[in-house]
C-alpha cells in the first residue's frame, strides 16, 4: 500500500507541478475564450458586406414592411420593371432584382421567381430572399381571399404538455424536466468523453516512455507490475480531476472575463450536439425561473455521487485497456495508434448511444447499452438526470464494476509480459498468450 | 553458506525455452560471475531471481527462503538496459526509488547524502537526470541499486559503457561492499572482467547451465600443459624432443611436455642445464578461451 501511494505521488507531482500542465490549464480557458472571440468576430465580420436587391414589382403586390430587411439583405421595392432596374443595377445601385408578378391562377402554390444578379449567392441569403418573398406571395392570395391578418394569427395554435403524475406522486415532473436533463445528461456525456480519452492516451504514453527509457525493470525489481500499473492510472487519473476542479472554479471568472474584454459571452458560443441546441433552446424559451425550480428538483444528492462512481469506474475500465496496449507497443507511435484504433472506435460509438439517450433516454437501446460495460459509463452517466429506474443504476454500477475488476486483471497480465518484451510488436494472438501465461 | 540458490529453474517464452533446468549455488559473501553469450539467457535468470518475472518450473531460494511471488528485499539489481526518469532531479528520482525499496525518508535522506558525497556527485543532485552526463547518470544509478544495503547485488554488465575513470570508481565501490560482506553476482559476456574480479562462475549457453564452479578450478581442469620459458642467454637451438617444442621467439619459447612431467621437474632441468632464466610459468587457459570453447562445443550437441 505505501510503495502504492508512492508511486501515485510521483506520477501526480511530477505532472501537476510541470510547467507545461499549468500552463495548459490556464490556456485551455483562455483558447476557447479567444476562440469564441475569433469565431464571433468573423460571423460579424461576415454580414457587414450587404446586398441590395431591387425588387421590381410593378403590379403593387408588395409592401416595404412585408420584405423584412435583415444584417445581410436590403429590399428596394420598386414599381420599375427590370429594364429600366438594369441600367440603376449597373450604376451599382443594386446587385440582384427580383421581379414579382401576380400569380394568374390563385390556387397555384409553385412559384419560379427570377432573381437578376451576377452575385453567387450563398445558401443563407438565397433561402431568407426564398422566404421573404413567398411571405408576399401569401400575403397576395390572403388579400385575394378577404382573409385578414387577425384571423391567421388566430389560428395559429400552440399547445405545451403538462405531465401530472398518476401514481408516483413524489416523482415531480414538469415540462422543464426534460429539458434540464437533457442539459444536464449533455454536460455529464461530453466529460466523461473527454476525460477518458485524454487521460487515458495519457496513461498509454506514460507507460511507453517508462518501457521506452527502460526504467520500468529498475521499478520492478521493487514494485509489482499491478502496483505500478495502477499508481499509474489513480495518479493520472487524479491528475486530470485536478485540472477538471480548477477549470469548474475558474470557469465563471473566465467567463466574466472574456466578457468584459472581448464582450463575447463563452457560454453561448461552445460547440454543442443538436440535441443540446434545441434543449437550450427551449431552455431559454421557458425562463430561468422554470429552470432554477427544476434544477431544485433534481435528486443531487443521488446524481452526483453516481455520476461520481460511474465516472470513476469508466476511467478505471478504459484506462487499463490504455496501459496494457501501451505496454504491448514499443517506441512506435503508429503502432500504438492501431492498437488503441479500436478502443477509440468503442468510445466513440458509446458517445454516439448516448447523444441518442439525450433524446429517449428510456428507449430499448440507451436501456441495453447501460448494461454493456463500455457503453455503460458513457450512456447510464446521461441518463441520470431523467429519473432511470433505480435497479438499472446499480445493475449498470455492478456490472461496470465487476468488469473493471476482471479487465485490471487482464490488462494487468498483458503489462506484467508486454513491459519486459523489447524490440518486436506483439500482435492480438500474442497479447491473448499473455494472457493466459503464467 | 550460501545465500542463494537456483534448483532446476526453467522458464519458456511461448515456444522458446528461455532457461531450461538451471541450478547453481552462490556462496555468501563471494563475487560471482554470471557469464553467456548475448541471449544465452542471463537476463531472465536474473529477473527471475529479483522477482520481475517467476520461473514456470523449478525453485529459487535466498537465504534458505523460496521466494515465491514476492520481490526479495535483500536484492539490489542493477539492469544492463537501465534508464531513469529524464524529467525528475537527481535527488527526487533516488529518493523515489529508495522509498520504493522500503526505507523511510528520512533514513533514504541520510543514506543519499552518504552517497552523493562519497561518489561526487555533490554538484550534480539537483539537476534534472536529462541534463546528466552518461558517468553521471550510471552513478545514480549505482546509488539506486545499493542505497538500501542489499546482502546481494546483481549487476547486469555494469562497465558497458563507463569511461575508465567511473567504472574504476564502481570497481572500487563494489569491491568495497564485497569485504563489508555483500555478495556479488556479475552478469557479463567480458571474459577479463570476470577473470579479474570473480571467485566462481556459471556459463550459461542457450538457457543451459554449461559449466559452473571455482575459476581457479575450472582453469586448472582444463589446462592444457602449456608452459612458457624465457631465458636471459640465447636459446639452445635444440630442444629434447620430449618437451614438444610449438614455437619460439627470440628468447621465449612455448612447448607443451608429456604430462607425467611437473612444473617443479621442468624447472630442476633446466637449472641443471644452466639456463639463466628470466621466467617460466606453466600457461592456463584464459577464461575466455574456456568459454569459447565450451559455447562451441555445447552449440554443437
Amino acid at each position: 500500500m505505501r510503495k502504492l501511494w508512492l508511486i501515485i505521488k510521483r506520477e501526480y507531482t511530477t505532472r501537476v507541478f510541470k510547467k507545461s500542465f499549468i500552463l495548459l490549464t490556464l490556456l485551455v480557458p483562455l483558447g476557447i475564450i479567444v476562440f469564441s472571440f475569433v469565431i464571433g468576430y468573423i460571423m460579424s465580420r461576415d454580414t457587414v458586406q450587404k446586398l441590395n436587391v431591387a425588387v421590381s414589382d410593378p403590379q403593387h403586390m408588395s409592401t416595404d414592411s412585408l420584405l423584412v430587411k435583415s444584417k445581410s439583405i436590403n429590399y428596394i421595392v420598386s414599381t420599375a420593371s427590370y429594364e429600366q432596374l438594369k441600367d440603376e443595377m449597373e450604376a451599382g445601385k443594386y446587385q440582384a432584382v427580383i421581379e414579382l408578378a401576380p400569380p394568374d391562377d390563385i390556387k397555384q402554390t409553385n412559384f419560379k421567381i427570377n432573381i437578376h444578379t451576377d452575385e453567387r449567392l450563398d445558401i443563407n441569403t438565397s433561402s431568407s430572399i426564398e422566404s421573404s418573398v413567398s411571405k408576399v406571395y401569401r400575403n397576395y392570395k390572403l388579400n385575394k381571399l378577404n382573409i385578414s391578418n387577425d384571423e391567421i394569427n388566430n389560428l395559429n395554435v400552440d399547445v405545451d404538455l403538462n405531465p401530472l403524475a398518476v401514481f408516483k406522486q413524489d416523482k415531480k415532473q414538469t415540462a422543464s424536466s426534460n429539458v434540464v436533463g437533457a442539459i444536464l445528461g449533455g454536460i455529464m456525456m461530453i466529460l466523461m468523453y473527454i476525460f477518458v480519452l485524454s487521460q487515458g492516451m495519457m496513461v498509454m504514453r506514460s507507460v511507453m516512455e517508462e518501457k521506452t527509457t527502460r526504467i520500468v525493470e529498475v521499478i520492478l525489481s521493487s514494485v509489482k507490475p499491478i502496483q505500478l500499473m495502477m499508481g499509474k492510472i489513480i495518479g493520472v487519473g487524479a491528475v486530470g480531476l485536478t485540472q477538471l476542479l480548477i477549470w469548474i472554479i475558474f470557469m465563471p471568472l473566465f467567463g466574466i472575463i472574456s466578457s468584459m474584454f472581448f464582450g463575447v459571452n463563452i457560454f453561448k458560443s461552445r460547440v454543442q450536439t443538436p440535441e443540446m441546441d434545441q434543449a437550450l433552446q427551449q431552455a431559454s424559451s421557458m425562463g430561468l425561473d422554470n429552470i432554477m425550480t427544476e434544477l431544485g428538483h433534481i435528486h443531487w444528492w443521488f446524481i452526483i455521487p453516481v455520476f461520481l462512481i460511474l465516472f470513476i469506474l469508466g476511467y478505471f475500465l478504459y484506462a487499463s485497456l490504455c496501459a496494457a496496449i501501451g505496454s504491448a507497443v514499443g517506441d512506435d507511435q503508429g503502432e500504438s495508434q492501431q492498437l488503441i484504433l479500436p478502443v477509440t472506435l468503442v468510445i466513440v460509438m458509446g458517445l454516439y448511444i448516448a447523444i441518442a439517450a439525450i433524446r429517449a433516454p428510456h428507449s430499448q437501446l440507451a436501456v441495453v447499452s447501460s448494461f454493456i460495460p463500455f457503453f455503460a459509463p458513457i450512456v447510464m452517466a446521461t441518463r441520470l438526470a431523467f429519473d432511470p429506474p433505480l435497479w438499472q443504476v446499480f445493475l449498470s454500477i455492478g456490472i461496470l464494476a465487476l468488469s473493471c475488476y476482471f479487465l485490471a486483471l487482464l490488462a494487468a497480465k498483458i503489462y506484467r509480459t508486454g513491459i519486459l518484451m523489447y524490440g518486436k510488436k506483439a500482435s492480438y494472438k500474442e497479447l491473448a498468450k499473455w494472457i493466459f501465461s503464467k | 553458506m550460501s545465500i542463494l540458490t537456483l534448483e532446476q529453474v526453467s522458464k519458456t517464452f511461448q515456444n522458446f525455452k528461455a532457461v531450461d533446468q538451471v541450478s547453481f549455488t552462490v556462496p555468501q559473501g563471494s563475487i560471482y560471475g554470471l557469464l553467456g553469450p548475448n541471449g544465452a539467457g542471463k537476463t531472465t535468470i536474473i529477473r527471475m531471481i529479483t522477482g520481475i518475472t517467476h520461473p514456470d518450473n523449478g525453485s529459487i531460494f535466498i537465504k534458505g527462503k523460496k521466494i515465491n511471488d514476492t520481490i526479495p528485499r535483500e536484492i539490489g539489481y542493477m539492469p544492463e538496459e537501465r534508464g531513469l526518469y529524464k524529467k525528475m532531479t537527481v535527488w527526487d528520482h533516488l529518493m523515489y526509488l529508495a522509498q520504493l525499496k522500503g526505507m523511510d525518508e528520512k533514513y533514504a535522506r541520510e543514506e543519499l547524502k552518504y552517497w552523493i558525497e562519497r561518489l561526487e556527485m555533490k554538484t550534480w543532485y539537483t539537476k534534472k537526470v536529462e541534463e546528466l552526463s552518461k558517468g553521471m547518470t550510471q552513478k545514480a544509478q549505482f546509488i539506486a541499486t545499493v542505497i538500501h544495503k542489499p546482502e546481494i547485488l546483481i549487476l547486469d554488465e555494469p562497465f558497458s559503457g563507463l569511461d575508465p575513470i567511473s567504472a574504476n570508481m564502481i570497481k572500487d565501490e563494489i569491491s568495497r561492499l564485497n569485504k563489508m560482506g555483500t555478495t556479488i553476482i556479475f552478469s557479463t559476456h567480458r571474459m577479463e572482467q570476470v577473470e579479474e574480479i570473480c571467485e566462481r562462475m556459471v556459463l550459461i549457453n542457450k538457457g543451459q547451465n554449461v559449466l559452473e564452479g571455482n575459476i581457479e578450478e575450472i582453469r586448472k581442469a582444463s589446462r592444457q600443459h602449456l608452459f612458457e620459458l624465457i631465458l636471459e642467454n640465447e636459446l639452445p637451438t635444440e630442444f629434447p624432443n620430449a618437451f614438444n617444442e610449438i614455437d619460439r621467439e627470440g628468447k621465449k619459447v612455448r612447448f607443451s611436455p608429456a604430462t607425467d612431467i611437473s612444473a617443479s621437474d621442468l624447472l630442476k632441468y633446466f637449472l641443471d642445464q644452466d639456463f639463466h632464466i628470466l621466467a617460466f610459468k606453466e600457461i592456463f587457459p584464459s577464461i575466455n578461451d574456456i568459454f569459447i570453447q565450451t559455447v562451441e562445443k555445447s552449440n554443437i550437441i
